[in-house]
């Protein structure tokens, strides 16, 4: 972590630029993520809750 | 992504992340000598609880230090200067092999040693840092016969250190520059997260079971958590702020992950241009102290039976390790504080800022694991056709944060003596408690002053619809996410009581 230089507007904007189309593989990567998520969740939840709380 | 050429020992003796790892580890091993009868720790100077009338009355450096062993008979002074003389000595190493300007290093460092041991002083004047109760037999508030004060522990040092360096940051500019070279925060905390392993490795000897299900609980948490922070972040950049995809990923990590380190990893693994982690390294540093500022107090004050809750919540919502493990002792400091006074029971220090370190160690631990799956991602879905080319699994080992190997190597070492030999135990907790306490929090101290001077508020300016996606993310998303996953994996859990 260091003072970083001062982003100009041109850095900002980057950011910006040209954005894409949403596509199907970012739909994929973000519903299983999500999916994985609540699995997650709900399997450790379970066990969590069982065997430490 | 282009690192098939590098060694596994790539950075051990270049990088601040090894040398955290390296620094916290001779520190422990200095304590560890206490095994065989060398006190190697007692000599650095720990501030004492003064008032200032007292002091005022009848001035003795005595009244203010003092050294953190019996066993070195000196005057306060001096152990102040050797503390000095050691610490600049050992950082300065370390420095040199960064390829830092070693006499600027030094110079930065001098100053920002007086500015840190200034705050120490200060904060524990009595009427800032006495608790009205009892602790181990001893009530500092009606020993110092105080008729007010603000009972906030060893936090107000904290918030003191960090308030000078905020000043020194965005209105000295020009004494900034003198001590830039030296204001490392992230090197000062890592060092002393390796130390916390100390801590740790006590807190097993002192509850072995509740520690197991501490590391588990927020193993579990950190990898739900980050499940959700990253994709929603991605789609919300996307959908509603009109981020090109790299902006996205890399502000997703960043919002997501842990800061700095791992925007910085995702610009590498997807080849984002490298002015898209300037820009997001801008926001997660200066939202990274408003979170430091808001979180432990609102936390406190909403959640006080909620301790551990409050702790794995902080280390999943605060964004790079300093602010976390600053955030997270301002908060151990603050709840154990407003506990003691409003119920005559002192909760053990440290397991609040454990649970919130050992939560964000376990998100460091995805920076490598994620920077891997979006390099694979991004070169199968978005660079298809242009080339061809295998991603090295040492990536992961790259990517990993080496303190982190330190900081487990410490506790693993000390579970061992535990297991293997408790004879020596206590004798290895005399040295271990000395670099576990005054080390600590020293590097503590000194990493609350640096990060105030690396963060610059007036960088927002111009940063406008990205700060605003960066506000609302962190509030509307993280946070409360954050929040219900540390409850649905740490709630009910409470720190042991002291004596």
């Amino acid at each position: 972590m260091k003072r970083s230089q001062k982003p100009t507007k041109e850095h900002v904007e980057e950011l910006f630029t040209n954005p894409e189309e949403w596509e199907p593989w970012e739909n994929k990567l973000v519903i299983w993520s999500i999916v994985a998520g609540i699995v997650g969740l709900v399997i450790l939840g379970i066990l969590i809750n069982w065997f430490i709380l | 992504m282009s690192t098939t050429t590098k060694k596994w020992y790539h950075g051990m003796l270049s990088t601040e992340d090894w040398w955290s790892a390296w620094l916290g580890l001779f520190f422990f091993g200095l304590g560890l000598l206490s095994i065989w009868g060398l006190d190697a720790v007692g000599w650095i100077a720990k501030p004492k609880t003064w008032e200032f009338t007292d002091l005022l009355q009848d001035f003795s450096w005595a009244k203010l230090m003092k050294t953190s062993s019996k066993n070195y008979d000196m005057h306060p002074l001096m152990s102040f200067f050797v503390t000095y003389v050691i610490f600049t000595g050992l950082l300065s190493i370390g420095a040199y092999f960064q390829k830092i300007k070693i006499r600027k290093f030094i110079w930065g460092f001098t100053l920002i040693f007086g500015l840190t041991w200034l705050a120490w002083l200060i904060g524990h004047e009595a009427h800032f840092k006495a608790i009205n109760a009892v602790v181990k037999g001893k009530n500092e508030y009606q020993e110092f016969g105080l008729s007010w004060g603000l009972q906030l522990g060893g936090g107000f040092s904290y918030m003191l250190a960090l308030a000078i360096g905020l000043v020194i940051g965005n209105f000295f500019r020009g004494f900034l520059n003198s001590i830039l070279d030296a204001a490392k925060p992230e090197w000062f905390i890592k060092t002393a997260i390796v130390l916390l392993g100390i801590k740790l490795g006590m807190m097993t000897m002192q509850a072995a079971g509740f520690t197991y299900e501490l590391a588990l609980a927020g193993a579990a948490a950190a990898f739900v958590a980050y499940l959700f922070f990253w994709p929603i972040i991605y789609f919300v950049g996307r959908k509603y702020f009109k981020l090109n995809r790299a902006s996205a990923a890399v502000l997703s990590s960043g919002i997501s992950i842990c800061g700095v380190s791992a925007a910085i990893a995702t610009a590498g693994a997807i080849r984002a241009k490298p002015i898209i982690p300037i820009a997001v390294a801008t926001l997660i540093v200066v939202y990274a102290m408003f979170e430091m500022i808001i979180l432990p107090p609102f936390y406190t004050n909403v959640a006080p039976n909620q301790p551990i809750v409050n702790g794995a919540a902080m280390g999943m919502t605060v964004k790079t390790d300093g602010a976390d493990a600053a955030a997270g002792a301002i908060l151990d400091e603050l709840m154990v504080s407003k506990h003691l006074k409003q119920n005559d029971e002192k909760w053990e220090e440290g397991w609040i800022l454990s649970s919130a370190i050992l939560t964000k160690i376990w998100i460091d631990v995805f920076i490598g694991i994620w920077s891997f799956v979006l390099a694979y991602l991004w070169l199968r879905n978005v660079e298809n056709s242009k080339r061809k080319e295998r991603i090295p699994w040492s990536e992961i080992w790259f990517r990993f944060p080496k303190f982190i190997l330190a900081y487990l190597l410490v506790w693993f070492i000390y579970l061992g003596l535990m297991y293997l030999v408790p004879d020596v135990l206590p004798a290895a907790k005399e040295g271990g408690n000395v670099v576990q306490g005054t080390f600590r929090k020293f590097m503590f101290m000194l990493t609350f002053l640096s990060i105030g001077t690396i963060t610059d508020f007036s960088k927002l300016k111009g940063m406008g619809r990205l700060a605003l996606l960066y506000f609302l993310g962190l509030f509307i998303i993280i946070a409360p996410i954050a929040y219900l996953v540390a409850w649905i994996f740490h709630h009910g859990m409470l720190p042991p009581v002291v004596g």
